[in-house]
């Protein structure tokens, strides 16, 4: 005994702890159960009128038991031994013989059928007994049992029946492994002649191959079915599609089964009288069902399962939103009569709409493909003096810089300010290159501009500005989509090459308001983390009363990040942030 | 003890068979002898059949019972107490009957208080003394909730008044650290901390 115990007060009274009596007492134990008396009662009798050992419990074993209790069938007025619950002759519930009537405690009537069951003893008491009938009990009469007859042999667990069986095949092998020393061909041989004749005889059952004929098909469609499933995971409609047409199927499979199964064949295949005909094929419709309602619930439930499963990773990762939802409506689709890469649906500066075209090219004929980079400042009036360049100019600081020019209709074409050398918009080229083009431009075209054209424009097409074919000065406003990349254009985390990384994220505070009244719960936002760094458009997709959305809107902004990328560009990227407000 | 007598002489008109006697016995004892029974193993099932063993055993060898040396009540909690252990011997649930590891709580779990239900209190007080060690158990158990003498718990678990002290003394420090959080002073502080 430790020295640190020093227990309190010397004298016959042991100081009582109140405060934790108080809380011991919190501690109800329940009552006893009627059951209990009725068993004390019944081993009172027992062990008094000594007819019979007492029951086996869990601390007196059977096995203590010194006198071999004997049980009688009213059928066949045999005894049976004690371990027998049912006449191993013809499944009557066997009876212990009475010995004096049955005493009662509190009120008789006790069911238990647990107990009856854990306990083969007692399963032979009367399950309801009252008074008179104990008196009936005593005279030896059998009490009248419920409506169910159980035949069971033996009540032996499954787990004791099995090695059993396995100890019998094992036997078995004993007494044939001589034979099989003595001559191993001739004793296979023989077996597998045997064996074959078996099944061969099994085989010759005619339901018995329809039997198998229909369990193989209904496997090999289960399997492909499945297949389908998988392979179809990507696509919903078909998937959708495909689960009808599985419903529709297997309807079609029951009507034939109940057409076709119909005189008297239904009952064959199961084993059972043909007067059970209509019950057996019900049997098969009902197996089917409940064959398809698990099929169905467990597609539901995979169904399910991913969905949680895609929330859960959203929820678990705040931030870096691996999984954005979609791509939102309002992010306006190219129309194609533009051709531009600003954004808008206008095609140049024209105040008429009208479709603009041309194009231009060069290169400086480099083996390497044309470099990425920005696209130089353009104008339709401006003639182009220096075409756009991916290499640092040759002159440094020069005493009259001139900036390459590309010719097009700067409505189509915004201004770039990123710090980036010059190159293509859609290159996936990082290395500074000119491209394999003529002309002093970029690309594989002719002239002075950028792309694979011919002339001082952007992209196929001739003579200058943007959107292919001949030249022609579009007008309508603004204009984008259609020709190229566009730098507005917002994506989703699926969509970019490295999604965006956030380098600090302050954590909200709470407002006064709601820690008094305990609000708590999660604010989810939608944002856009823009090529620039900034958050913008953010939007509450679901907030907290009492100012916590406006914080956690507050605490979005102060966000710091890498922007994701697509294709070596830095791009917006849509995000959902979810910010969780904990009270402690 | 006004019973004794009347016990003993119950005893033997139902040793000969007059069962109106044994079921006063019975009825007399059932309810303390179920609860301890229930608050040693902490199941219902169990608690049934010890209670049950125990009346047995007094049917079976009533020599065994000598009404000088302790109630019969007293007798019947030792049996109690001796199926139990003989049962935990069995399954093998407790390595060593005496205290082992005495810094092995239960985690005391940090829910704000005024979620619990009483139920759940109920609960974790259950929880709570089902982790003590059998012998600190037993002695609680027959302290705090049976009401008996530290005497008669020495004499009814074959030790003597110096070690129930310490058992009782080591088990309340155990379900004062465990119960923590349950505690009335506790609970001021925890509302103050929250204020």
């Amino acid at each position: 005994m430790s020295s640190t115990i020093e227990p309190e007060g010397t004298g016959e009274q042991f100081t009582s702890d109140e405060e934790l009596k108080s809380l011991l007492d919190r501690w109800i134990a329940p009552r006893p159960s009627k059951s209990l008396d009725q068993r004390v009662a019944n081993s009172y009798h027992r062990e008094i009128g000594n007819a019979e050992s007492v029951p086996g419990s869990v601390l007196f074993p059977q096995s203590h038991n010194e006198v071999v209790a004997m049980k009688f069938c009213s059928t066949c007025s045999e005894e049976f031994a004690d371990k027998f619950s049912f006449c191993p002759v013809d499944g009557t519930p066997l009876i212990v013989p009475a010995s004096e009537p049955e005493i009662v405690v509190h009120s008789a009537s006790v069911s238990e059928p647990e107990r009856s069951i854990a306990n083969p003893a007692r399963m032979t008491e009367p399950a309801l007994v009252t008074g008179p009938a104990l008196a009936a009990a005593g005279s030896g009469a059998l009490v009248p049992r419920g409506e169910y007859h159980l035949t069971m042999m033996d009540d032996e667990g499954l787990v004791g029946r099995l090695a059993k069986e396995v100890s019998d095949v094992a036997h078995e092998y004993q007494l044939t492994w001589p034979e099989f020393k003595r001559d191993p061909f001739g004793f296979t041989k023989r077996s597998m002649v045997g064996y074959g004749q078996m099944f061969s005889k099994f085989l010759a059952n005619r339901n018995i191959v329809i039997a198998l004929v229909v369990a193989v098909l209904a496997m090999v469609g289960l399997v492909l079915i499945v297949g389908l499933l998988d392979s179809s995971s990507s696509t919903g409609t078909s998937r959708v599609g495909l689960v009808g047409f599985g419903l529709l199927a297997a309807t079609v499979l029951i009507a034939i089964f109940a057409t076709w199964l119909r005189k008297n064949q239904t009952a064959a295949v199961l084993g059972a009288p043909e007067s059970d005909s209509n019950n057996a094929m019900f049997g098969v419709i009902a197996a089917f069902s409940v064959l398809l309602f698990l099929v169905g619930g467990g597609v539901l439930l995979n169904f399910w399962q991913q969905k949680k499963a895609a929330e859960e990773l959203i929820a678990s990762e705040q931030l870096v939103a691996d999984q954005i939802i979609d791509i939102p409506t309002e992010q306006p689709t190219p129309d194609p009569g533009t051709a531009g890469l600003n954004k808008g649906k206008g095609g140049g500066s024209k105040p008429k709409q009208e479709k603009p075209g041309g194009g231009g090219g060069g290169g400086r004929e480099d083996p390497k493909p044309a470099s990425f980079g920005k696209t130089p400042q353009v104008s339709l009036t401006v003639p182009q003096v220096v075409a756009p360049d991916p290499k640092p100019p040759t002159i440094k600081n020069p005493a009259l810089p001139v900036a390459a020019t590309l010719v097009a209709d700067p409505m189509l074409i915004p201004p770039d300010a990123r710090n980036l050398q010059y190159g293509l918009r859609d290159s996936k080229s990082t290395d500074p290159s000119s491209g394999p083009g003529t002309g002093n431009g970029m690309g594989t075209g002719k002239g002075g501009g950028m792309g694979p054209g011919e002339g001082g424009g952007y992209g196929p097409g001739r003579g200058g500005n943007i959107g292919g074919g001949d030249r022609n000065d579009g007008g309508g406003g603004p204009g984008g989509g259609g020709g190229g990349f566009d730098p507005n254009k917002i994506y989703s985390g699926k969509d970019v090459t490295s999604k965006a990384k956030v380098l600090s994220k302050p954590e909200p505070q709470y407002t006064e308001e709601a820690r008094k009244n305990q609000i708590t719960g999660t604010v989810v936002l939608r944002a856009v983390f823009t090529s620039g760094g900034q958050v913008t458009n953010i939007r509450a997709v679901s907030g907290l009363p009492f100012g916590l959305t406006e914080r956690a809107i507050a605490a979005a902004r102060q966000i710091k990040f890498v922007p994701a990328t697509k294709d070596g560009r830095p791009v917006p990227m849509y995000i959902q942030l979810e910010y969780n407000f904990n009270l402690y | 003890m006004p019973d004794r007598t009347t016990d003993e002489l119950l005893l033997e008109q139902a040793g000969a068979g007059d069962s109106t006697a044994f079921l006063q016995i019975y009825e007399r004892h059932r309810d303390p002898v179920f609860r301890f029974a229930y608050r040693l193993s902490g199941s219902v099932e169990l608690a049934e059949d010890i209670t049950h063993d125990s009346f047995l055993g007094l049917l079976k060898k009533p020599e065994n019972f000598i009404p000088s040396r302790a109630s019969l009540r007293t007798y019947l909690f030792a049996a109690v107490r001796n199926l139990w252990l003989k049962q935990l011997r069995k399954f093998g649930r407790e390595s060593a009957l005496d205290d082992l590891a005495d810094d092995q709580f239960i985690a005391v779990s940090k829910e704000p208080l005024r979620t619990l239900m009483d139920n759940e209190l109920s609960l974790k007080v259950k929880e709570a003394v089902s982790s003590l060690p059998p012998l600190q158990r037993e002695t609680l158990v027959l302290f705090e909730y049976e009401g008996l003498q530290l005497g008669e718990i020495a004499s009814l678990v074959g030790t003597d008044i110096g070690a129930v002290k310490a058992r009782l003394y080591r088990a309340r420090q155990r379900l004062r650290n465990t119960l923590q959080p349950y505690l009335n002073s506790s609970r001021e502080i925890v509302t103050l901390e929250k204020a």
